[in-house]
């Protein structure tokens, strides 16, 4: 992976630390649309007995990019976030469908969002109480995971998230 | 944004306060209201204008009707972890106000419904479902014994909508789910109507009368939020169980406040506040979203005025 690739920045979710309060939706409605709806947050809390935020995860190969059939997906220079052309998009709906985590939906007016991760400084991370978001670059992404599980493994009665996986073989909570 | 005027307070008119969905389930009729400029000022919402509509639209010392008015708080739906009140003329000249936590609330607020009251007992068993502007009401003969988990995915799957929002009452031989047993009122309720289940569906974004100052109140209020637990009850495929539980039993009524608990729980129960804030969290949090300025004082009168209305007295 070049410099600039791992340079990009990636929200990482802790989902095991995700308390459900949905103040990452409240937040991203607002400041995209002005008003408060959860239909229009690009961030959207899933999950069945616990909370999973799910958002668009920037993917290297993006699924939706390469079947979109008027080419309203692109990657942008500089920050290599993937945007939509709306000028272009035709709501085919094509990138729903292709997309394997349901990072792109539909919203009320019928317009395809996405997470833009705010030109890079994405306000739901900077507004999550319990620290389940977190603005990192992608080279660091995995570091952190890593290390997070690292000491859960050393101190498991240290680490207060319940979510985290086992070493035991045993299942692990809901993932992405 | 209309604004409203009383005293000092200024509510938003008919936007997020004061739209009520009238329903009357014996001639299966419905009409929207909104509510008069200074009631929303004077009962701040939820439970408050709950109690307002029900010795208002309804005969207070008659249990024949069994009205039953459906507030989501002031604040629910854009502050974390809102509530619901469901409030019910119980006997003659008393009214019973249970909390409903979820997302069910919301929705309906969602769906531009500040209120809803339901009149009158359907003649059988019944679905009402709202979706925006559009209520119907749908036979549910074939439900009436299912089970709330089954019920609420039949509905949501007939309507092939995932993010349908349903409350079922729980099935004749089926035991109440773990959080009536508490305050099995709602169940009794509908099922004296012959109503199975409400889902809602809305839309509709919710307006912020001042965002910066939201946001700046939100992030002040963040440790407070970090401490919050995980409700799973929110996050169950329907939100369809009728979870009710006694006001008086809330955390949070020990609150530090120069407001007394029974008081301070009211302004919660009209906020529609599940959080621990303290009360000047609270104030903000009111006049950010709504523009409304109350005092501590004001706030206080309110809820005696509340207490009032709920006790069958008049109010000033």
């Amino acid at each position: 992976m070049g410099i600039a690739k791992r340079n990009r920045k990636q929200l990482v979710i802790a989902h095991e630390l995700c308390n459900g309060c949905g103040l990452c939706e409240t937040i991203c409605s607002l400041a995209h649309e002005g008003y408060v709806n959860r239909e229009c947050s690009r961030i959207r809390i899933s999950g069945v007995h616990r909370p999973i935020p799910l958002l668009c995860l920037q993917c290297e190969q993006p699924l939706c990019m390469e079947h979109c059939p008027v080419s309203a997906i692109e990657r942008a220079d500089g920050t290599g976030l993937l945007t939509v052309d709306y000028d272009r998009c035709i709501s085919c709906r094509c990138c729903v469908i292709t997309c394997p985590f349901g990072g792109t939906h539909e919203d009320c007016s019928g317009r395809m969002i996405r997470c833009d991760l705010c030109g890079g400084d994405p306000e739901c991370a900077a507004y999550c109480p319990t620290g389940a978001l977190a603005i990192t670059p992608t080279g660091d992404a995995a570091a952190q995971k890593r290390r997070r599980f690292a000491l859960h493994w050393l101190q498991p009665e240290a680490d207060p998230a319940p979510g985290m996986p086992v070493l035991n073989g045993g299942p692990s909570h809901e993932g992405i | 944004m209309t604004q409203l005027q009383s005293g000092r307070c200024q509510l938003p008119a008919g936007d997020i306060a004061g739209r009520v969905l009238i329903v009357d389930l014996q001639n299966r009729e419905w009409r929207f209201e909104t509510l008069g400029t200074d009631v929303p000022a004077r009962f701040l919402g939820g439970r408050g204008v709950s109690a307002y509509l029900l010795s208002h639209y309804c005969d207070f010392d008659s249990r024949e009707a069994a009205p039953v008015a459906f507030a989501p708080g002031l604040l629910t739906g854009v502050v974390p972890f809102g509530l619901t009140c469901l409030t019910s003329c119980t006997a003659p000249g008393f009214m019973a106000t249970t909390l409903l936590q979820g997302l069910w609330g919301v929705e309906l607020k969602m769906a531009g419904c500040d209120h809803l009251l339901l009149m009158g007992e359907s003649l059988s068993p019944l679905v009402l479902k709202i979706c925006n502007e559009r209520i119907v009401f749908e036979e549910a003969t074939g439900l009436w014994e299912k089970g709330f988990e089954e019920a609420g995915e039949l509905i949501a799957g007939l309507e092939g909508d995932r993010d349908i929002k349903t409350l079922v009452t729980v099935g004749s031989a089926e035991p109440p789910p773990p959080l009536t047993a508490k305050s099995p009122v709602g169940n009794e309720i509908f099922r004296d109507k012959r109503l199975k289940a409400i889902s809602v569906r809305g839309t509709k974004g919710l307006k912020i009368f001042d965002p910066p100052a939201f946001k700046r109140t939100i992030k002040n209020a963040l440790p407070l939020l970090a401490g919050q637990h995980v409700r799973e009850d929110r996050f169950l495929s329907r939100e369809g169980d009728l979870p009710l539980f006694p006001t008086a039993s809330r955390e949070g009524d020990e609150l530090s406040s120069p407001l007394p608990p029974e008081e301070l729980s009211i302004i919660q129960d009209c906020l529609g506040l599940e959080l621990e804030l303290d009360i000047e969290t609270m104030l903000s949090l009111v006049y950010c979203v709504t523009g409304a300025q109350y005092t501590r004082e004001e706030l206080g009168r309110a809820a005696q005025r509340i207490k009032l209305a709920e006790a069958g007295g008049e109010w000033e």
